[in-house]
């Protein structure tokens, strides 16, 4: 009697299998699409204020922050904002030792690392300033956000720091220049959207009420769409947490996907992020989905897409902190 | 006699028991407020202190009032130390907000509730589904589930395009009261108070034919767009629900320091070759009067330049004024808003 429940539970078993293995063979997405590589873990640390740590607040009714922000040169070097201990974590390429750049504040909530080392820090609610320090953590200069197209500080989404300049974007809608080339104040420029082909085109998103994104793609001079793409993803979406170009003009796009549960339902919802590599016309060339979504421990930046297509994701977990790296196969 | 003693015994046995299986902690629902009110408090705390296990300050309508010191906080909480007699923490800050459980002026330094309170009770607000939260409702958080150890709360304003979300919130001892746009993981659940009038619920004005705002004007405060380039560029437009932008005609080029056939380039196909020979030829008292005195005195020049350019920072109308012609330094920006 045993055998044959072992010989059915074991049928069972071996056609889940099979039909699991048919949905991932038929999960190959559009023609042409790609997925990516199981992502590299480049970076881990744990929770704390030691070296190789980043700091975590809890939130004793109060709010729980994570590290901020980071970023990935192109050298490979990687920056944390470890605001909470007070420093930016600097990585050498391949390192896992870090250097350590006081900032003097934890209200920082952003960072970029410019050609010439000078670090660039957001500082949106309290300062409402952007900041520029040296690799000794001096403060060189500080310029205020809050003025022509951003009303407040807390309407300040995301930070770009790109050739002509530093751009802040507001409300997720449209961005500011607020530094030129040389990180010096110029009257204000705005665009809708966030840039692409060197800023000749920009990509705008918005959900559109109904579960699913809607993208455009904007000639910058004449603000023609050039494509227009409506994704539904059904009554799943939470939010979009991050588009950004490569520099081969394709869009990538990162959804947040929530499934519906029911009241009282045991266990954490099921989260995952939908990333998706987009063309000129917007369409799918390339794809993954990655477990790990925002924890209550606020982080301003999530994602960052290097040059060269590779997507960075910087991620929380009850252990620590860990950067990870995802490549599309070419 | 024995009857007539056990009749009172009786009654007041099941008033007891009445007593008893009343719910002796059903609170009396708070005052009525509608979502304007319970934003408008929300706004006059933006700027006060953080201050660990408090709640108070000062208002002037829906304005701070800094009047009152606005108090200041450092070190890490609960091990941190506050300054003044005003501020709020996060739960404090709701309560205040939400003027639960009873009507208090806000300068009263009350913490009547946790964000225990919030997130694992149901006093004067309930648990709402999130996909159903509007201006004035809250999201709370607590870690580890309930009763869990420390927590937060915010009050919520709207959505942005992205579902981020704008709100009201005592962040932190270094932040004090704020109003950002900020994510808001999926541990957060959404609350309800209890009590709420009607109102219109304001979100993000956009062209569509509506008073999304709810100031009762529809489609105003839409951001234009810059589309074209050189001269053009025009601005977007809002009318009918609809916001379009359309370039102007280009014209042919001269030789004037603008981009007259909209090309991206300044005085090209030649435009001033001609010119530039003309102005080689002309003698000073050939030239316009300002030329004349620039070619005098270097100095007036720059005056000249200067008039032509305006100031960096100038605003007409609240368009963004760009430099027109190409200056040194700088960022020769040239989209407008």
């Amino acid at each position: 009697m045993i055998d044959e429940m072992r010989k059915v539970s074991l049928g069972i078993a071996a056609a889940a299998a099979g039909i699991i293995l048919l949905f991932l063979l038929l999960r190959t997405g559009p023609s042409g699409s790609k997925g990516a590589k199981n992502p590299e873990t480049i970076l881990q640390l744990g929770w704390g204020g030691g070296p190789g740590e980043a700091g975590r607040h809890e939130g004793g009714e109060s709010a729980p922050v994570g590290p901020m922000s980071f970023t990935v040169l192109p050298s490979g070097e990687i920056y944390i904002l470890d605001q909470v201990n007070v420093r930016v974590l600097r990585f050498e390429p391949g390192s896992k030792k870090s250097s350590q750049i006081p900032v003097g504040s934890d209200t920082f909530q952003d960072l970029a690392v410019a050609a010439d080392g000078t670090i660039v820090l957001l500082d949106r609610l309290v300062r409402r300033a952007v900041v520029l320090m040296d690799t000794g953590g001096n403060e060189l200069a500080f310029h205020a956000v809050e003025g022509d197209g951003i009303p407040e500080g807390g309407a300040v989404t995301a930070m770009f720091l790109e050739k002509d300049g530093l751009w802040l974007e507001v409300n997720h809608e449209r961005s500011v220049r607020i530094l030129d080339e040389s990180l010096a104040p110029c009257p204000r420029t705005v665009r809708r959207g966030r840039p692409l082909d060197g800023g000749s085109k920009t990509v705008a998103a918005f959900l559109d009420k109904q579960g699913g994104v809607k993208m455009r793609i904007l000639d910058t001079p004449t603000g023609a769409v050039t494509a227009e793409k409506h994704f539904p993803l059904g009554q799943d979406l939470y939010r979009i947490a991050w588009i950004e170009a490569d520099a081969s003009g394709a869009v990538h796009a990162m959804f947040h996907l929530l499934e519906p549960q029911a009241e009282n339902a045991p266990g954490p919802p099921d989260e995952k992020v939908l990333a998706l590599r987009l063309g000129k016309d917007l369409e799918e060339t390339g794809s993954f989905e990655s477990p790990h979504t925002i924890r209550a421990w606020e982080q301003f930046k999530e994602f960052e897409v290097a040059g060269v297509g590779t997507v960075y994701q910087m991620a929380f977990s009850d252990q620590g902190v860990t950067l990870l790296s995802w490549r599309y196969e070419p | 006699m024995r009857r007539a003693i056990m009749i009172p015994a009786a009654l007041a046995l099941m008033l007891s028991a009445s007593v008893l299986l009343l719910p002796a902690s059903a609170p009396a629902a708070p005052a009525e407020m509608s979502r304007d009110e319970i934003i408008c408090l929300a706004q006059s705390g933006v700027g006060f202190s953080y201050w660990w296990g408090h709640g108070g300050w000062c208002h002037d309508g829906c304005a701070p009032d800094f009047s009152c010191s606005a108090g200041s906080c450092s070190g890490s909480c609960p091990d941190c130390s506050h300054s003044g007699s005003y501020g709020a923490d996060c739960s404090g800050f709701a309560a205040k907000v939400w003027q639960v459980p009873d009507p208090i002026d806000l300068s009263n330094d009350d913490h009547p509730y946790s964000t225990e309170d919030f997130r694992c009770s149901e006093i004067h607000w309930t648990q709402i589904d999130k996909g159903d939260i509007q201006i004035a409702d809250a999201l709370v958080y607590r870690s580890g589930g309930c009763p869990g150890s420390g927590g937060h709360i915010v009050i919520y304003e709207s959505g942005d395009p992205w579902g981020s979300s704008w709100t009201y919130e005592a962040r932190g001892c270094s932040y004090g009261i704020v109003h950002n746009s900020r994510t808001v993981s999926s541990e957060y659940i959404a609350i309800r108070r209890s009590s709420l009038t009607a109102s219109c619920v304001p979100s993000l004005e956009v062209c569509d034919g509506d008073d999304d705002d709810c100031d009762g004007l529809v489609d105003d405060d839409i951001d234009s767009y810059a589309c074209g380039t050189g001269e053009c560029e025009r601005l977007s437009a809002c009318a009918g629900g609809v916001e379009t932008c359309v370039p102007g005609d280009p014209r042919p080029e001269i030789c004037d320091g603008v981009d007259n056939d909209c090309d991206g380039a300044d005085d090209d196909d030649g435009a001033c070759v001609q010119d530039d020979q003309d102005v080689q030829e002309l003698q000073p008292e050939e030239m316009p009067d300002e030329a004349q005195d620039a070619a005098v005195d270097p100095a007036l020049d720059d005056a000249v330049q200067q008039d032509v350019t305006g100031p960096p920072d100038a605003q007409v109308d609240g368009i963004f004024q760009q430099p027109v012609l190409g200056m040194e330094g700088g960022c020769g920006c040239a989209l407008t808003r």
